[in-house]
C-alpha cells in the first residue's frame, strides 16, 4: 500500500478511536515514505491524544521542517500547543490551520482554543463552520455541547451531546461531552457510564481527566479535595513536577537544618523521611492517578 | 527498518531483563546514595534502550564532576572564611544536594519518557527491592571507603 493509502486508512482509525492501530498504520506509511508531512502530522495528534507530548513534539517538528504551509501541519500544532496549555501560539496555529477549507477538525481544534481562552462566542463562530462542514462529525457535535454548556445552555448542550453519541458512540469527545452533560444535568451514574467508555476508548486523554475531576466535584466535598490534592501533582507536566519536587526538597532542608540547630534530631529525621514520602508521591503520582480512576471506573 | 517514534525505546537487548522503572534509582538516590543511583541509572538507561541514553549518561556523569566541584567551592569557602558556623556550612551543603537531586531527576524524567513506551509494548521489569534493600544497608560502608572530605559530599544520597 502507497503512504498516502495508509494515511487515509490511518485517518479513518483515528476517528473511530483506534488509536493504537493508527499508530501502525502511520509507522508504517512513514517506512514507506519517510518524508510524508501529513503522516508526521497526524502521527502527532495521535500521539496528544495519548499524552505522550515528547514524541508528539518530535513528529510535529518534523511535519512543520517537510511542509510549514500545510494547514494539517499546523493543526498538529495547534493541538500539541493545546495540549502544553501554550494558548497563544496555539492559537496562531489554529488560525493557520483553518486555511484547510474542507477540514472539520480545523474549526473544532479552533473552537477548543477559544474556549480554553474563556471565549464560548469565537468558539460558537468556529462550529459554525465546522458543522458547515460535517453536520454529523461527533467531534463537532461534541464540541457544540461544551461550548452550549460554557454559556449555561443546558438543553441545547444535552441536545448536541446526545446527537454526537448517536453519530460516535466510540468517540471520545462524544463520550466526554456526554458526561458533562450528565454532570451538569446531575445524572452521576451516567456520567459514570461516560467517563467509564471514555477511560476505556483514551485512557490517558487529558478529556477523560476533566470529565472525572467534574463528577468528583459533584460527589461533594471531600472527593472533590482528594482530587484536587492527587490531580495538582498528577496531571502536571514534566516540568511542574520537577519544581515541585526541587522546591519542596529545599523547603524539607531548611526546615531539617533548623531542627538540628534547636536539637531536635528526632523532629530532623523525620522530616528526612516525609520528605522522601512526598517526593515518591510526587513521581508516582500520575501512574496512581491512573490506577485510582481504573478502581473506580474500571474499563467497560 | 522499523520507523521509530522520538520516544520509543530501541529493540532490546541483552540487558533488557535489568530493565526497572526509572522511579527505582531516583529513591536510590535519596535513600542509599547517588554512588548506587547514577551507574543503576546509566545502567538502566542501556536495559531500558532509551534513545536518549547519551544524554542520560551526560547527566550522570554532570551529577559526579557537578558534585565535586561544589564540594571543592565548598571547602574553598571553609578556608577563606566565608563559611565559619554550621548552619553556614549546612546551606552550602544544600546547594550541593539540590545539584545531585535536579540531576537524578533529570535523567529519571528522561528514561520515564521510554521507559512508558516500553511498557506500552509490553516489555517486562525487574522488581528492584533487593537492589533498594542491599544499598540501605552498605552505604555506610561506602561511606567510609574512601578517607578524603570530599568523597561523603559526592555520593551522600539526597535526602537523610
Amino acid at each position: 500500500m502507497s503512504a498516502e493509502s495508509l494515511l487515509v486508512h490511518a485517518e479513518h482509525e483515528y476517528g473511530r478511536g483506534a488509536f493504537v492501530d493508527a499508530i501502525e498504520t502511520l509507522r508504517r506509511a512513514l517506512e514507506a515514505d519517510p518524508a510524508h508531512a501529513a503522516a508526521h502530522a497526524l502521527l502527532a495528534r495521535v500521539l496528544v491524544r495519548q499524552r505522550r507530548l515528547h514524541g508528539a513534539d518530535g513528529e510535529a517538528r518534523r511535519a512543520l521542517e517537510l511542509a510549514p504551509e500545510d494547514p494539517r501541519v499546523q493543526l498538529a500544532m495547534a493541538e500539541l500547543c493545546l495540549a502544553r496549555k501554550d494558548l497563544a501560539n496555539a492559537a496562531h496555529h489554529a488560525a493557520l490551520a483553518l486555511d484547510d477549507s474542507r477540514d472539520p477538525d480545523a474549526p473544532v481544534v479552533a473552537a477548543r482554543v477559544a474556549l480554553a481562552a474563556g471565549d464560548p462566542f469565537a468558539a460558537s463562530r468556529h462550529l459554525d463552520t465546522a458543522i458547515a462542514r460535517a453536520p454529523r462529525d461527533p467531534r463537532v457535535l461534541a464540541m457544540y455541547a461544551r461550548v452550549a454548556l460554557a454559556s449555561g445552555d443546558l438543553a441545547a448542550a444535552a441536545n448536541h451531546a446526545a446527537r454526537a453519541i448517536a453519530a460516535g458512540p466510540r468517540d471520545v469527545d462524544a463520550q466526554v461531552a456526554a458526561g458533562l452533560v450528565a454532570v451538569a444535568t446531575g445524572d452521576l451514574a451516567a456520567a459514570d457510564r461516560h467517563v467509564r467508555m471514555a477511560l476505556h476508548l483514551a485512557p490517558a486523554d487529558a478529556a477523560c481527566f476533566e470529565l472525572w475531576g467534574a463528577i468528583q466535584r459533584r460527589r461533594g466535598t471531600v472527593p472533590y479535595l482528594i482530587w484536587l490534592v492527587s490531580s495538582a501533582v498528577a496531571l502536571r507536566g514534566e516540568r511542574g513536577r520537577f519544581a515541585i519536587a526541587i522546591v519542596s526538597f529545599v523547603i524539607a532542608r531548611l526546615l531539617i537544618i533548623v531542627a538540628y540547630t534547636l536539637d531536635l534530631d528526632g523532629a530532623a529525621m523525620a522530616l528526612g523521611w516525609l520528605w522522601i514520602a512526598f517526593s515518591a508521591y510526587t513521581w508516582l503520582a500520575p501512574e496512581l492517578l491512573r490506577r485510582s480512576l481504573q478502581n473506580h471506573v474500571p474499563p467497560g | 527498518m522499523t520507523y521509530q517514534i522520538a520516544d520509543e525505546p530501541f529493540p532490546p537487548t541483552r540487558l533488557a531483563d535489568l530493565a526497572v522503572r526509572p522511579g527505582a534509582p531516583l529513591l536510590a538516590s535519596m535513600i542509599c546514595g547517588h554512588w548506587l543511583s547514577w551507574p543503576w541509572f546509566a545502567i538502566n538507561a542501556y536495559a531500558v534502550g532509551s534513545p536518549t541514553r547519551r544524554r542520560e549518561l551526560a547527566w550522570c556523569i554532570a551529577g559526579f564532576a557537578g558534585s565535586a566541584l561544589l564540594g571543592v567551592l565548598v571547602f574553598a569557602l571553609i578556608r577563606w572564611n566565608v563559611i565559619e558556623s554550621r548552619v553556614s556550612l549546612e546551606v552550602a551543603l544544600l546547594g550541593v544536594s539540590t545539584w545531585k537531586l535536579a540531576a537524578s531527576y533529570r535523567v529519571a524524567t528522561l528514561q520515564e519518557r521510554s521507559f512508558n513506551a516500553s511498557a506500552q509494548a509490553g516489555r517486562g521489569t525487574r522488581n528492584p527491592r533487593a537492589v533498594l534493600a542491599v544499598g540501605f544497608l552498605v552505604r555506610a560502608t561506602i561511606y567510609h571507603l574512601v578517607d578524603h572530605p570530599l568523597w561523603p559530599i559526592i555520593i551522600m544520597g539526597g535526602a537523610l
